[in-house]
């Protein structure tokens, strides 16, 4: 029994770190832009095949799948979501375009490697922790998962970039009107974003394989977690853990088919509980 | 002959579920992600009535179109609330529920193994041909679009263009908004169950692959191609997307291909069409909020 709750816990917790990884992919750009902006799927698929594809250890795996994916984020942000955004685009329009973005880059995948998943070599070494089997990318996955949300926090709150992002974030036109560096800080941010979103990919891919679906899949959930994180970083973290928890839970109780719509399922509830909430709030 | 009936019977399916994206998205400026969903309600409500429980056809349509409407009109009336882009993520939301009880509910709808043997319609005692079937899909279509004409032109339909652009407003002139919004969405599944129950009743075989988020999208993305705020632009846009995999096929890339490169054509466009136009070829209203 001990051993099993142990399982369960990794498991769990590996869930969880993905959650983090994609909450926090999701949550930089759609803060810019002000919208929900799926396009770090786009850079989580991509990253996963070529880091499947292009590194022969876990670590190459990684730093080709993060590379990948910060140059698809900082490229689609430059290229595609400030322009569009400098164009009085709204953030149902910005929205569909993101939508746009990641069914091209998953359909372009889709007729370059078919659809079937793509196995990674690397990093499926198992080792026991506390009495849980974990293979290497899951323990790497929440160690990374820690790290890079450290990291993002830390860089957010008291570097010169973060605080340049925060300010961008809460008030673009008044950003541009101070003189920031908007045009700067944007493509970073969305390449910054694409490199977490390419480690998810990739991490993602250790486990299931990789698949044209997976970023957009796991875009979504970052959806989920940056709307209940309420668009804080430091939130990330706790939803992605209670994210996880909660899977594991339904995972438990009504089968591993089931995960993905009560997950979803009770997303929906919680968006129309803050409604009522945030009604309520405006007419107090 | 075969593959050219089937052609047209899907344009005109694909036709009456722009419609009722039009009539929700464009008409009330609610884009829903989750006309598929309502598809699948009308196909899987048309195909169990008739093979479980032997209803005659012209009930397994009516049950289609009032099951899809009731749902539509349920998901609606706690979500309408929700604006934009929130309004689309609940559907986004709703859809991929959807999509996983018509997988994971094995008793009734069999899951990945799909539903066989659905009978064709009969007239005096015959099964309906393929022309028949063509005659009763684009019957079907030219009536989606000549409701959702009439309802745009109605009173109806002008105050649902009030309340798309400005709720506050339809509310100070003694409005509804609640009430129009579930009204649209009773109407848009009415449609969306109709076109499932010509599917299953044409191809006398439904799995869940035909009801996926992915067909969600295919048929927003008609809507917006098309153009927004325009029945005829839904129908340009149905007729664009649904041909295109098979003129791709006619220029040498192969069948495996086609539903790819549609897929990527599609993405493509979505982007072009927001950055060059975003009320879409013959719209009349893009999404603003």
């Amino acid at each position: 029994m001990g051993h099993l709750l142990s399982q369960l816990l990794a498991n769990q917790a590996v869930a969880s770190a993905l959650y983090v990884l994609f909450g926090a992919a999701y949550l930089m750009p759609a803060r810019i832009n002000r919208c929900f902006d799926l396009t770090p799927g786009a850079a989580a698929t991509l990253g996963a095949y070529v880091g499947v594809l292009g590194g022969a250890s876990l670590g190459a795996c990684l730093a080709v799948g993060s590379l990948t994916g910060a140059v698809v984020g900082g490229v689609n942000q430059w290229g595609v979501m400030s322009p569009l955004r400098g164009r009085g685009r709204s953030g149902s329009q910005l929205f569909l375009v993101s939508l746009g973005v990641v069914v091209v880059v998953e359909s372009g995948v889709r007729m370059w490697r078919g659809s079937s998943a793509q196995m990674m070599l690397g990093g499926q070494g198992v080792f026991e922790i506390w009495g849980a089997r974990m293979t290497e990318a899951q323990g790497v996955a929440v160690l990374g998962a820690a790290l890079v949300w450290i990291g993002l926090f830390a860089a957010a709150r008291w570097s010169p970039g973060g605080r340049l992002y925060r300010a961008v974030a809460e008030d673009r036109e008044l950003a541009l009107g101070l003189g920031l560096s908007v045009g700067g800080v944007e493509p970073l941010v969305g390449a910054v974003a694409g490199a977490v979103a390419g480690l998810g990919g990739v991490l993602l891919a250790a486990q299931i394989g990789a698949t044209p679906s997976l970023g957009f899949n796991a875009i979504l959930y970052g959806v989920i977690a940056g709307v209940i994180s309420q668009g804080r970083l430091r939130a990330v973290l706790g939803v992605g853990v209670l994210m996880g928890a909660t899977e594991g839970l339904v995972g438990w109780y009504l089968g591993s088919l089931w995960k993905q719509g009560v997950v979803f399922g009770l997303f929906l509830l919680y968006l129309l509980i803050r409604d009522v909430r945030m009604e309520r709030e405006a007419v107090a | 002959m075969t593959f050219l009936g089937n052609l047209l019977v899907i344009i005109g399916i694909y036709v009456i579920l722009a419609e009722s994206q039009e009539l929700l998205a464009g008409q009330t400026g609610l884009l829903s992600i989750a006309q598929a969903a309502l598809f699948g309600v009308g196909a899987y409500t048309s195909a169990l009535l008739t093979v479980d429980v032997g209803a005659p056809i012209w009930a397994g349509f009516a049950c289609a179109m009032g099951l899809a409407s009731l749902t539509a009109v349920v998901a609606t009336i706690p979500i309408a609330r929700l604006g934009g882009q929130y309004f689309c993520i609940a559907t986004f939301c709703l859809q991929i529920v959807a999509t996983d009880l018509i997988t994971n509910w094995q008793g009734l709808t069999r899951g990945p193994l799909g539903l066989p043997g659905i009978p064709r319609p009969e007239v005096l005692g015959e099964p309906v041909g393929m022309v028949g079937f063509i005659v009763l899909a684009a019957g079907a279509a030219l009536l989606s679009v000549a409701l959702v004409r009439r309802l745009a032109v109605s009173s109806f339909g002008r105050a649902l263009r009030v309340i798309r652009e400005d709720e506050a407003l339809a509310r100070s002139w003694g409005m509804s908004p609640r009430s129009l919004k579930w009204r649209a969405a009773a109407f848009s599944g009415a449609l969306a169950g109709m076109a499932g129950a010509i599917f299953a009743h044409h191809f006398t075989f439904i799995d869940p692959t035909s009801f996926t988020l992915s067909e969600s999208i295919l048929i927003a993305v008609m809507v917006i191609l098309g153009g927004s705020g325009n029945p005829l632009g839904a129908v340009i846009g149905a007729s664009f997307l649904v041909t295109l995999p098979e003129v791709l096929r006619f220029v040498g890339i192969p069948a495996s291909q086609a539903g790819n490169v549609r897929e990527l054509v599609y993405g493509l466009l979505l982007v072009m069409t927001v950055w060059l136009r975003p009320h879409g070829l013959l719209g009349r209203w893009s999404y603003t909020r």
